[in-house]
């Protein structure tokens, strides 16, 4: 469905009089993905690992430095910017709608981009989306303000599916989110990628949510990738130190496991401090990727144990 | 319990929305111990900020009512110039977002410093900046030199949270109040920071008071646990208590809307029903949570809900827990 | 920051170049020519033709532009009034001392006024004294300058005599008396300056008393409380300072727009500066005047938005020098 291949994105630094680039912040350097039609692909991260700009890189948010994306074994043109058939659901559902347009105006305004439609089927379209994110109809109305965290994100979501779009990238769709509120859009967005068949490039750093939601998981760190596999691969098998010291770092509902977890991190962190040459190279970036299974690869030296 | 640190009894905390006051924080009665981690749990709107900035009294526009006793003293009636030697010097607020809580233009040394400085105005400058160094050091900041000279916005978010907590406990105070102290950070760092807060407890004998939405962070971190929702506390008790027996409907709802309560990806996670009233849409009659539950027969709450204690130290809001399942389960699973 | 100075300083040159070509494409378009002015009825056509061919005033526009260009840049050459029959450069530096006075003097006052009743007004917002405070700021809101002008000379001036009405010095004053001619020129300067700081300021109060409402509430402040300072700690050492930036930042605008606004103030005064000299210069038909102060304004406001950038840069850290 969705491959990427060797995707690079360099930002320049420019330093001195005369703002000469004398360097680059390797925001993505050098990833390799494929995402199955109607599955859900994880990219997890921390803060400055790149994931989110690989998500605005396929959707053309972000300018590619070098490698290729291929869409249903079309190259998507790079310079283009956002394919009808990509969209994209933003992370904080407070700041991604502009509070001054109706939800009417913010739902169609991608319809307005690709389609030709008269007033009325516009409308008769807008309000059939909104049925579709279980909102009513008559709240075409509204203005942004007007709706809770949830709702106002289900209408980022409108506008995303307004297109009938094969791919959605999701960049941190419910960190913003109380817990009850991530499970109303969670769901939602589980049902409608069976309806619609729907497949997802899922951004996030909350591994929980991650593991629910995803069929095939990549982790990254500092622009690379350090490991990825299916699901149950990263969770149950996790091979690279990284993924071990993000997974323990998960809390716990269970209070009884506290003294556990804890004595577990304080184990995976001497390991990352004791074996780092394993995992990173002198310039502590990972190494490239190699296969251990067939959904399964890691970027290590040595042999997997 | 003995050592007993902060009691709250029927606090109410109002702001003011258009002409008239709304309680945020209504009717909490509450006991922190010395040595002791009170989480306060849930979502946003619930009144667990307002409650925390209310134990301070920081709120300069809010109507604070009840008793605030800490150490023997009711902070509710205090002047405002014995709350200025209370705040920072016997209580310590650690807050969310350490970007805004950093003033932008001044150095992180200066900001410290200030800590010390306000309780302390004789302090010689080489003291005092020995001391801010010392503090640094001790929440794990190793180039302390360079950072004591660096702008809050020059600091990476796990940093600037450090340097947040080094000026909440730089006159070692006996009550920690940490308002989702990492709630903006990564998972790692998050780990790290609640590592401090834990040592802190430890190295201060201070008593803790952690605001947070996150029941991982709870499990994790408290002794006891308080689950507020608008603005009144549904149940309390230990953190096994609540988090293996929990018995009010909103606490099992939050626990059930967890990813990680499912057992497969094919289940659906548990939705809360409406939404959290605004503050002045609260139902001020009545068990709070109702509306929430539709599906349970009126008759099952309490026309004046109290915290009732079911077993010794566990306490719940309104009968309608024995009444309660979920809307996917018969009525007597 | 010495570096970004200098960077933002050469920004200034293609800026200045804009301008002047701007400047010189309204000459252009003008009816007549520098000669125009000097006609002497003796003087014949032929005549005039062999003055225009020597002063190259026949020659294609842009030879002309660089004429002009290389004449201001070398020899500070901008022509001769043909109103003064003397150098524009004389002409409008003596006003221009003047103007900048007065321009200092406002900028002065505006500030003793601003500041203090900005912080009353934000610090005890929604009181009787920021309701009292807001009303003189509707009120300059509401009131010309000219008016307030107009207002603050017949009743200081006129009637109870307080104050000079007109000129920038007693007559009969000079330089070489000492004290008494610069109290005298201070005393030929209060009331200018008072009507158009008084009205002009209004802004700055409302933008300074919106400034510390909004910082009162931020997260920052709740800390400083939090770690036990009083409230006037709280107020003076932090939100003063936070509430000032973007005032500060603001400074280099004032001056220029100072500068270019004393135009009906000077009218009304009859003060001997610029912007009398502009409005004499258009009645008069003084090209070369009035090309000049254009210039002059427009060259102003750029530098003035360059001392903004720079006082921006020094007193806010989170702006990147690298």
């Amino acid at each position: 469905m969705i491959e990427v291949k060797d995707l690079k994105v360099h930002f320049p630094i420019r330093k001195g009089f005369f703002r000469r680039v004398v360097g680059h912040v390797k925001a993505v350097d050098g990833i390799n993905l494929n995402i199955e039609a109607g599955k859900t692909y994880g990219l997890v991260g921390e803060s400055g690992s790149g994931k989110t700009t690989t998500g605005r890189s396929i959707i053309g948010l972000d300018h590619v430095t070098s490698g290729e994306i291929l869409f249903e074994g079309q190259k998507l043109d790079l310079r283009k910017k956002a394919s009808r058939d990509v969209q994209m659901i933003f992370q904080n559902p407070f700041s991604s709608l502009n509070p001054k347009r109706q939800v009417l105006d913010i739902v169609a305004e991608p319809l307005r981009n690709f389609e030709q439609l008269t007033p009325a089927q516009e409308l008769e379209r807008v309000q059939e989306l909104m049925s579709i994110v279980g909102l009513s109809p008559e709240s075409i109305y509204k203005y942004p303000h007007e709706f809770s965290g949830g709702q106002r994100q289900r209408i980022g979501i409108a506008r995303a599916i307004a297109l009938k779009p094969k791919l959605i990238i999701a960049d941190e769709p419910v960190s913003a989110l109380d817990v009850s509120v991530q499970a109303q859009v969670l769901n939602f967005m589980k049902e409608i990628q069976k309806e619609l068949g729907l497949t997802y490039l899922f951004i996030s750093h909350d591994l929980s949510v991650v593991r629910y939601m995803c069929d095939h998981i990549g982790i990254m760190y500092k622009g690379r990738f350090v490991e990825s596999g299916t699901a149950d691969d990263i969770f149950e098998n996790p091979q690279h130190i990284y993924t071990k010291r993000l997974l323990g770092a998960i809390p716990s509902t269970d209070p009884r496991k506290r003294d556990e977890l804890m004595a577990n991190r304080r184990k995976v962190n001497a390991e990352f401090e004791a074996l780092s040459k394993q995992y990173f190279d002198e310039t502590g970036l990972a190494y490239p990727l190699k296969k251990i299974s067939s959904t399964h690869a890691v970027a290590m030296l040595g042999e997997v144990k | 319990m003995a050592d007993v640190l902060l009691e709250l009894k029927n606090l109410k905390t109002s702001f003011r929305v258009k002409d008239d006051y709304f309680a945020a924080v209504d009717d909490v009665t509450l006991t922190v111990n010395k040595r002791e981690v009170l989480a306060v749990v849930g979502e946003s709107g619930c009144g667990k900020s307002a409650l925390a900035y209310s134990i301070m009294k920081l709120h300069t526009r809010a109507q604070v009512e009840g008793k605030i006793e800490f150490k023997g003293e009711d902070i509710v009636t205090a002047t405002p110039g014995r709350l200025t030697q209370l705040r920072g010097k016997e209580m310590g607020m650690i807050f969310q977002d350490s970007l805004s809580a950093l003033n932008p233009l001044i150095k992180i040394g200066d900001q410290i410093a200030e800590a010390i400085y306000l309780h302390d105005q004789k302090i010689s400058k080489s003291a005092l900046k020995a001391r801010v160094m010392e503090l640094l050091t001790q929440v794990g900041i190793h180039r302390a030199e360079s950072v004591y000279i660096q702008y809050p916005h020059q600091l990476s978010g796990g940093m600037r949270q450090r340097v947040v907590i080094a000026m909440a406990i730089a006159n070692s105070p006996d009550l920690l109040i940490a308002d989702e102290p990492t709630t903006a950070l990564d998972v790692t760092i998050q780990a790290q920071i609640l590592d401090l807060i834990r040592k802190l407890r430890d190295d201060l004998d201070a008593g803790v008071i952690l605001i947070t939405h996150d029941l991982g962070v709870v499990a994790e971190m408290a002794d006891r646990v308080a689950v507020m929702y608008a603005g009144q506390i549904v149940e309390i008790g230990t953190v096994y208590d609540v988090m293996e027996n929990p018995r009010h409907p909103y606490t099992r709802s939050l626990l059930h809307s967890m990813p990680s309560a499912i057992a497969s990806k094919d289940e659906k996670l548990h939705v809360i029903e409406g939404v959290v009233p605004s503050l002045p849409l609260i139902p001020r009659v009545g068990c709070r949570f109702k509306d929430r539950m539709d599906w349970i027969p009126e008759s099952a709450h309490e026309a004046h809900p109290t915290l009732k204690e079911i077993t010794p130290g566990h306490f719940v809001r309104c009968s309608c827990y024995q009444h309660f399942h979920f809307p996917e389960e018969g009525v007597n699973a | 920051m010495l570096q970004f100075t200098l960077r933002r300083f050469l920004i200034m040159i293609p800026q200045l170049i804009v301008l002047s070509f701007v400047v010189f494409l309204i000459a252009l378009a003008m009816p007549g020519d520098a000669l125009t002015g000097t006609l002497d009825p003796n003087l014949t056509v032929e005549m005039l033709e062999i003055q225009r061919e020597l002063l190259g005033l026949n020659n294609p526009w842009y030879v002309r532009y660089w004429d002009w260009i290389v004449g201001i840049v070398t020899r500070f050459d901008f022509g001769r009034s043909f109103t003064w029959q003397m150098p524009v450069t004389a002409i409008i530096g003596e006003r221009l001392g003047n103007t900048l006075r007065l321009s200092t003097l406002t900028l002065v006052i505006m500030y003793a006024i601003a500041i203090p009743l900005g912080i009353i007004s934000g610090r005890h917002h929604d009181t009787w004294k920021d309701k009292i405070i807001t009303a003189y700021t509707y009120l300059g809101f509401g009131m010309p300058t000219m008016v307030a002008g107009l207002l603050l000379l017949f009743s200081f001036g006129f009637n109870l005599g307080w104050f000079p009405t007109g000129l920038s010095v007693a007559p009969g004053m000079s330089p070489d008396m000492g004290l008494p001619y610069h109290l005298s020129r201070l005393h030929h300067l209060i009331l200018p300056a008072l009507s158009v700081a008084l009205i002009t300021t209004v802004g700055t109060v409302q933008y300074l008393r919106g400034e510390i409402i909004d910082l009162e509430q931020r997260e920052f402040i709740l800390t400083v409380r939090a770690k036990g300072a009083d409230e006037n700690r709280v107020y003076n050492k932090h939100i003063f300072r936070n509430a000032l930036l973007p005032i500060a930042a603001f400074l280099g605008f004032q001056i220029a727009f100072l500068i270019g606004g004393s135009v009906l103030v000077e009218t009304v005064f009859s003060f001997p500066g610029i912007g009398g000299l502009f409005i004499g210069s258009i009645t008069g038909r003084d090209f070369s005047v009035m090309m000049s102060l254009v210039l002059l304004f427009g060259a102003a406001t750029i530098v003035g938005s360059f001392l903004s950038d720079v006082i921006m840069m020094m007193v806010d850290p989170r702006i990147e020098i690298e």
